[in-house]
């Protein structure tokens, strides 16, 4: 029980909030500004550790550990050597980013008439007969001398330009698509868990077989019914009324947000159904509706709650999202079996890949733990 | 002030139990009730039956000539104007004790921020509680809770206070303090009905004892009466254990 005295004693229950009083007093222990959950888990350490101790030899034990990792990554390589994988690190960098040649060519044919350099940029004049026309290049790239004769298609000037690899690209695709579909998977979860709690049955059922729907069928099926039945079908219905198609970006982000929508309302109402009683009848003793004792005084307690489950299911969702490549999205794990497919070398990419996707994941988890701490002092 | 006529509660989950048999009873304005009896004798359900924390199952009860059981009462609008302390205290652990009192004021009454906060201080410093109103309530010792919890209550201006053991949570040494602040409620005037097992405190500041078991009422009076010669058998036994 969070917050709240104890009923047993009457004696208020501490759980992480610093006393005001005890600001001039040393800290007993520095995890004052933690969350109850950490606190449990802390304070279970410093038990074991004030009963064991360090165990002995503890750093033998901690080189054995790192022992442990090396000759893991060794047999790895080890084995990758025996099937004769040649490892080429060098070549995956163009997948995050590369150089790329630009020409400007000339859509006229006619005399390059003149010249100008304008800062760090060079326009170039072509005039034919009857037309004119500028083109735009960086200094120092100009391939072509004023008073030259050039037909439609020759290069005026060549310069290199920094583009985003194709993983870069598809993190970015799969960044859109877990940040829509988190966005929309918050709202259908609430939503849908306040529905479950509700007394009409109407209300409640729909929450029912929509949680027990989708939980109950794999998110690939989802997929595959968001994308190819319900998306010819309503992009067929938009058809027909003329209206444009909506794109398969879209269903992933609808298939995905349904899915944790799903997890979410339970997640949502156990954390309702978690805060005592006691809170919404002093609520509603006040005068304060439904709605009001659920925004002033359920849901802000209870996000406090649900907040680390949430944090997982949402985690779930950013490695769910490598599903989407199926119909056709090119997130992450598409564009990394594009990258296999063009240099033959999967080990390299699909580690890579892993790791992309354990930034995105421990970025979520940091930040949601920066949240925890930032509920416990408010 | 409140009428209570014919007031029957069944609960059919887990099992049945009737919890208020017929009950009938009628509270003047100004007047302090406390309810007594033994526990299961439903004087809790009874007092949550008056601002419809409970829905009886069956009869009426006028809040200031409202008629609560009605379903067209708007009973947020009755609930404002009927004041509750429970048991448990039930202030709010993620507001602070200043904020405890103001939030209901704001949200239902829609008073002023200002306004709402001068109403908040004025009645933190009357139940003592003036110097702590930034700290959260579960740095506040039970007496002290219980304290702020009636402060809450009378912020929004009630008609009527209800009082549900408000001090069966608390340890010995914390009663006295809200007692008191109880007592001084009472002289002012305020109507209040109070569940409570402090027969000092009904003897003391009761107008009326209402002793009720098995659901139902079984006697009432004046403290003197109850206290001093009562006609029940069910009354001379409960008071005979407990005194």
């Amino acid at each position: 029980m969070i917050g709240g005295p104890d009923p047993h004693t009457g004696r208020p229950v501490h759980h992480g909030r610093p006393v005001s009083s005890a600001t001039d007093r040393p800290a007993p222990f520095s995890l004052r500004l933690v969350t109850r959950q950490e606190e449990d888990l802390n304070m279970s350490e410093e038990n074991s550790q004030r009963i064991t101790g360090k165990p002995a030899n503890y750093n033998r034990w901690v080189m054995i550990f790192c022992f442990g990792v090396l000759v893991f990554l060794g047999l790895f390589y080890y084995a990758s050597q025996k099937i004769a994988y040649n490892w080429r690190w060098n070549r995956t960098p163009i997948y995050f980013a590369y150089q790329d040649d630009i020409d400007v060519t000339s859509t006229v044919d006619g005399e390059v008439s003149s010249i100008k350099e304008d800062g760090d940029k060079v326009i170039i004049t072509v005039k034919g007969i009857g037309e004119e026309e500028d083109y735009t290049a960086p200094a120092g790239s100009v391939r072509v001398s004023e008073g030259e004769f050039i037909s439609p298609g020759d290069t005026l000037a060549t310069y290199q330009k920094w583009k985003a690899g194709l993983l870069m690209i598809g993190l970015w695709i799969t960044l859109q698509i877990s940040v829509m579909a988190t966005i929309f998977g918050v709202i259908l979860g609430v939503i849908s868990g306040l529905m479950r709690i509700s007394d009409n049955p109407a209300l409640r059922w729909t929450s029912i077989v929509y949680v027990e729907l989708i939980r109950g069928s794999p998110l690939m099926v989802q997929i595959l019914i968001w994308y190819f039945v319900l998306g010819t079908l309503i992009n067929d219905l938009l058809a027909a009324y003329g209206i444009g198609q909506i794109p398969a970006f879209w269903y992933g982000v609808a298939s995905l947000a349904c899915f944790a929508g799903a997890y979410v309302s339970e997640i949502v109402r156990a954390g309702i159904q978690s805060i005592h009683r006691g809170q919404t009848e002093a609520a509603r003793s006040l005068g304060m509706s439904y709605g009001q004792s659920m925004r002033y005084i359920i849901l802000p307690q209870a996000m406090r709650r649900i907040l680390p489950p949430l944090a997982g299911q949402f985690i779930s969702l950013i490695k769910d999202s490598s599903l989407l490549g199926i119909i056709a999205i090119r997130e992450l794990t598409k564009a990394a079996r594009e990258a296999v497919t063009a240099t033959l070398q999967p080990f390299e990419v699909y580690i890579l890949l892993g790791l992309l996707y354990l930034v995105l994941t421990f970025t979520l988890s940091m930040y949601v733990q920066y949240l925890e701490r930032r509920m416990a002092t408010s | 002030m409140i009428q209570a006529k014919n007031v029957y509660k069944t609960f059919y989950a887990p099992h049945e139990i009737n919890a208020l048999v017929d009950v009938t009873a009628s509270i003047e304005a100004g007047e302090v009730v406390v309810v007594i009896g033994p526990s299961g004798s439903g004087k809790s359900t009874f007092l949550r039956c008056l601002n419809r924390l409970e829905q009886a199952t069956s009869g009426h009860i006028f809040i200031d000539g409202i008629d609560i059981l009605d379903q067209r009462t708007d009973i947020n609008k009755v609930r404002a104007e009927v004041g509750m302390v429970f048991q448990s205290f039930n202030l709010f652990p993620h507001k602070s004790v200043l904020e405890n009192v103001t939030l209901a004021q704001k949200v239902v009454r829609k008073r002023k921020g200002d306004d709402a906060h001068e109403k908040a201080m004025a009645l933190l410093e009357k139940v003592g509680i003036g110097d702590k109103i930034n700290v959260y309530p579960d740095q506040l010792s039970g007496g002290q809770q219980q304290r702020v919890a009636i402060a809450r209550a009378l912020a929004m201006n009630p008609k009527v206070m209800l009082f549900d053991e408000p001090t069966s949570a608390l340890d010995p040494e914390m009663i006295g303090e809200v007692l008191d602040v109880m007592k001084a409620l009472a002289k002012e005037g305020m109507t209040m009905v109070v569940v409570t097992h402090e027969m000092g405190f009904a003897r003391e500041v009761a107008d009326r004892v209402i002793f009720m078991d098995a659901g139902a009422i079984v006697e009432e009076g004046t403290p003197e009466h109850f206290f001093t010669n009562p006609t029940h058998d069910r009354t001379k036994l409960f008071l005979s254990q407990i005194l």
